[in-house]
């Protein structure tokens, strides 16, 4: 209801500009003729408007007090002097480039695995029956018994749990303890922060120390300009 | 303009005599302090004197217009823009020279409208900086719509709406100036739009 009348408001408020002006075309006049016949209060006040209009015309232009011309051709606009701290702040930006370039590089590393340990990988990843054949070549007593066992099944996790699969039924402890001992020992779990990890983790702090050192100086440099 | 593009000052110089009345009124009439209008008036024409290079064609007259209102902005938003409003003082008497002077060469003729000019414009300059703006580049300076849009920097409705009000305060500033009793007709009722 309000957005109606305010729409209604404003097409008025043209129509009377643009009559004032002489900008009104035929469709508009015949609105605003319309209007101002029914509401003779308005057509007062449109009567009002234009004798200020014309009073406010009929005065004389403003006058220079003196002539602006130019006395000489001018040099192009100044180079501003750097403002001070402004090598600084270009040190403090390349520095947080580099950071961030840095992060984003280790990121990289740990999602790519690049830089990690092989052996720990190894381990971790190596299939069970490979483990195996890795111990039974070692030479303990039972690999002959071994090499009769039948085919691993496949375990269902890689690990010590898998293993027990793998050991003889006739329940020669020793046997399957010679043999699984190395294969299900756990990859070792990382018990801290591995170096990569700190070393995102200095490289993140950095970046935001710099970057914020980087605003301070930008907004230092801007109150002095 | 082509000339004064090729760096022949000139050139520019004649565009600075032809464009400095306008450029200079509507510094006066944003700022209404007369001094600062000089400098902004001033300093546009350096800036237009800088940017010739990228003036892309169009009406010369918007172009300096707009430098002028843009300078004039900036002063009005300027921390260091202490002075009280003096343009008062300006239309009372302290400018034999005539910002507005009247070209009547009949002494009591040319005084009745340099009267009537110092009401009008003084009432101009109690409208509101945006309202004043407007009224100043369409009634004063005869730019149309799209040039005055151009210049203010805002549509084409916020134009004729801008100007609307204007035009309504100052039939109400001007209605009560005893000086102008007749110059306007009496008001006989009271419905704005």
């Amino acid at each position: 209801m309000l957005g109606l009348f305010n729409r209604e408001r404003r097409a008025y408020e043209a129509l009377v500009t643009e009559h004032l002006d002489g900008a009104l075309d035929a469709a508009g006049r015949e609105r605003l003729d319309a209007l101002l016949t029914a509401d003779p209060a308005r057509a007062a006040q449109v009567r009002e408007l234009e004798a200020s209009v014309r009073l406010l015309r009929a005065q004389p232009p403003a006058r220079a007090p003196r002539s602006f011309a130019l006395r000489h051709a001018l040099e192009p606009a100044p180079v501003r002097p750097a403002p001070a701290g402004g090598g600084l702040l270009r040190w403090a930006q390349a520095a947080t480039v580099a950071a961030s370039l840095a992060l984003v590089a280790l990121i990289g590393a740990d999602i790519t695995g690049v830089g990690s340990s092989p052996t720990v990988a190894l381990e971790a990843t190596a299939p069970v029956s490979e483990s195996f054949k890795t111990a039974a070549d070692a030479g303990a007593d039972g690999q002959t018994e071994m090499a009769l066992a039948p085919e691993p099944t496949p375990a269902p996790d890689d690990g010590a749990l898998g293993m027990t699969a793998l050991a003889p039924e006739a329940g020669d402890g020793a046997l399957a303890e010679d043999v699984t001992a190395p294969i299900a020992e756990p990859a070792p779990e990382p018990t801290g922060r591995g170096a990569l990890e700190w070393a995102q983790i200095a490289a993140g702090l950095a970046t935001a120390l710099l970057a914020l050192g980087t605003v301070a100086l930008t907004a230092v440099g801007r109150r002095l300009r | 303009m082509r000339q004064a593009q090729g760096g022949n000052l000139a050139s520019f110089n004649a565009l600075v005599e032809r464009h400095q009345d306008a450029a200079y009124g509507l510094a006066l009439r944003m700022l209404r302090d007369p001094a600062a209008a000089e400098d902004v008036t001033q300093e546009a024409f350096f800036s237009a004197y800088r940017a010739l290079a990228r003036f892309r064609g169009g009406s010369v007259r918007s172009w300096v217009l707009t430098i002028v209102a843009n300078g004039a902005r900036d002063a009005l938003r300027s921390p260091a823009r202490s002075r009280t409003t003096s343009l008062e003082r300006h239309l009372e008497g302290t400018d034999p020279g005539g910002t507005w002077a009247s070209a009547d060469p009949l002494p009591e003729r040319a005084a009745e409208q340099a009267e009537t000019a110092r009401i009008v414009h003084a009432a101009v300059a109690r409208l509101p900086v945006d309202q004043r703006l407007l009224v100043g580049l369409v009634d004063l300076e005869g730019l149309d719509y799209q040039e005055a849009a151009a210049v203010a920097g805002v549509a084409l409705g916020t134009v004729k709406s801008r100007l609307f009000r204007a035009r309504a305060r100052l039939r109400d500033l001007l209605r009560d100036a005893p000086e102008l009793q007749g110059a306007l007709p009496r008001p006989t009722g009271e419905a704005e739009g």
